[in-house]
């Protein structure tokens, strides 16, 4: 039962992360669903975003309709890229809290070994509750 | 380094030439045992250049991987009657990225060919038939378990193979068109605790050979790839991929049981390609017929 509503949930986030995104944009989004309340999810990339390159990113949730957000970390942090069949190097990733803005945490050490579109699936703990998020990302 | 190929060539067929027997399409195959052959050894050297890779829409990006790809091939082949022959083939591999490198072995591959129909000169329209088999078997590392930021450990596609198919060849006129098509069968297997199932790849190849009066062969032929999808236990799926190749071959004698053998191809450059990548080769190759 949890595994069905569990695939069910994939489904809900990949249906609603189709957002069109621009090589050169630094910042990507999608809708997240989670507890009956809605964030959105982005990544902001310090500069444009390359591949074969060590970049690091804001990963921000931002409440929406009304939603509570108390606390944000992260679980898991793992970019694949879906077309070529394969995922990248994660061993330099860090994750660091922000000590200024509880919405926040800051993303190193990311890697996209290259260009092509690439999907990184997260794992992220909202308020206490653990849920996951996609976001696609064009590696130019 | 193209020029040190180019080089050991033209050293390789300064003696003179003499024509070779039938050599099918052999677009899948770096050696092809004749009728005559006992046995065969192949020593080949391949120098790959250029890699891209090339996205669902057809888009060329960049490769963050390999630049330069040094493989050394040793091919033995064995006939096991005048209609059959069995071949076994293992590679060595270097990945270059600027000063950074590295080596391993290739997937080892096991093929063969059975003759259904042979060459009669009684009637020239008669094709040689040929039956392929082949079995690949996945030891290498591959993009899916690489642990290498460049991808320089990746030595192989990650599957073992069966794959089966028909070459038939028109080899009794001045300009001879030959074509082999083969299904390939990439076997399911789990990585990294994922299960991943691959479809069918079909491959198909087309040539035009013609031997000039100076006993050197010319061979011009295009290979075209449809790769079916992987689906992988997590709900995921890897998209199906399509890559047209084209290659230019030219094979001389260099003694009666020596031939040298030049090509010169393009992966992913000519049609529609998507989901693959890009690339140019140079490959020299010298055959020795025991």
């Amino acid at each position: 039962m949890k595994s069905i509503f569990g695939f069910v949930f994939w489904l809900t986030l990949a249906s609603c992360g189709d957002k069109k995104t621009s090589p050169d944009n630094a910042v990507e989004a999608i809708f997240y669903t989670s507890q009956n309340q809605t964030y959105k999810a982005k990544l902001v990339f310090e500069g444009k975003i390359k591949s074969v390159e060590s970049l690091s990113a804001d990963f921000i949730m931002e409440p929406n309709n009304g939603s509570i957000l108390d606390s944000v970390s992260l679980e898991s942090f793992k970019p694949t890229m879906p077309s070529m069949g394969h995922g990248t190097d994660t061993s330099n990733l860090a994750f660091e809290p922000s000590t200024q803005s509880k919405d926040r945490v800051k993303v190193k050490g990311i890697w996209f070994n290259m260009g092509g579109p690439w999907e990184i699936s997260i794992s992220a703990k909202l308020n206490g509750v653990s849920d996951q998020v996609i976001i696609k990302v064009e590696v130019p | 380094m193209t020029l040190r190929l180019l080089f050991l060539f033209f050293v390789a067929c300064s003696h003179k030439a003499f024509a070779c027997a039938s050599c099918g399409s052999s677009g899948d195959d770096p050696l092809v045992l004749y009728p005559n052959d006992s046995f065969k050894l192949l020593l080949q050297e391949s120098n790959g250049q250029g890699y891209s890779n090339i996205d669902s829409h057809g888009d060329y990006r960049s490769s963050g991987g390999t630049q330069c790809k040094w493989t050394t091939t040793a091919s033995f082949g064995a006939a096991i009657s005048r209609k059959a022959f069995a071949t076994i083939t293992k590679s060595y591999i270097e990945n270059r990225r600027g000063n950074l490198h590295k080596q391993g072995l290739g997937d080892a591959s096991f093929g063969g060919r059975y003759s259904l129909a042979m060459l009669s000169i009684e009637d020239e329209w008669s094709p040689q038939i040929q039956a392929l088999f082949g079995y690949k078997h996945s030891t290498s590392q591959s993009t899916k378990s690489s642990k290498d930021p460049y991808l320089l450990d990746v030595f192989g596609n990650g599957f073992s193979e069966i794959k089966t198919g028909i070459d038939v060849w028109w080899g009794q006129w001045t300009v001879k068109p030959g074509m082999a098509l083969s299904l390939v069968q990439p076997l399911a297997r789990s990585i990294n605790g994922l299960r991943y199932s691959p479809n069918l790849i079909l491959r198909t190849t087309a040539s035009l050979s013609y031997l000039q009066p100076l006993f050197v062969k010319w061979v011009i032929g295009t290979t075209t790839e449809n790769k079916g999808k992987v689906k992988v236990e997590d709900g995921t799926e890897q998209p199906n991929a399509l890559t047209n190749s084209f290659f230019l071959t030219v094979e001389s004698m260099v003694t009666e049981t020596d031939l040298a053998r030049l090509s010169y191809s393009e992966t992913g450059t000519i049609g529609r390609n998507y989901n693959t990548y890009s690339s140019r080769n140079l490959t020299l190759a010298y055959i020795h017929s025991f």
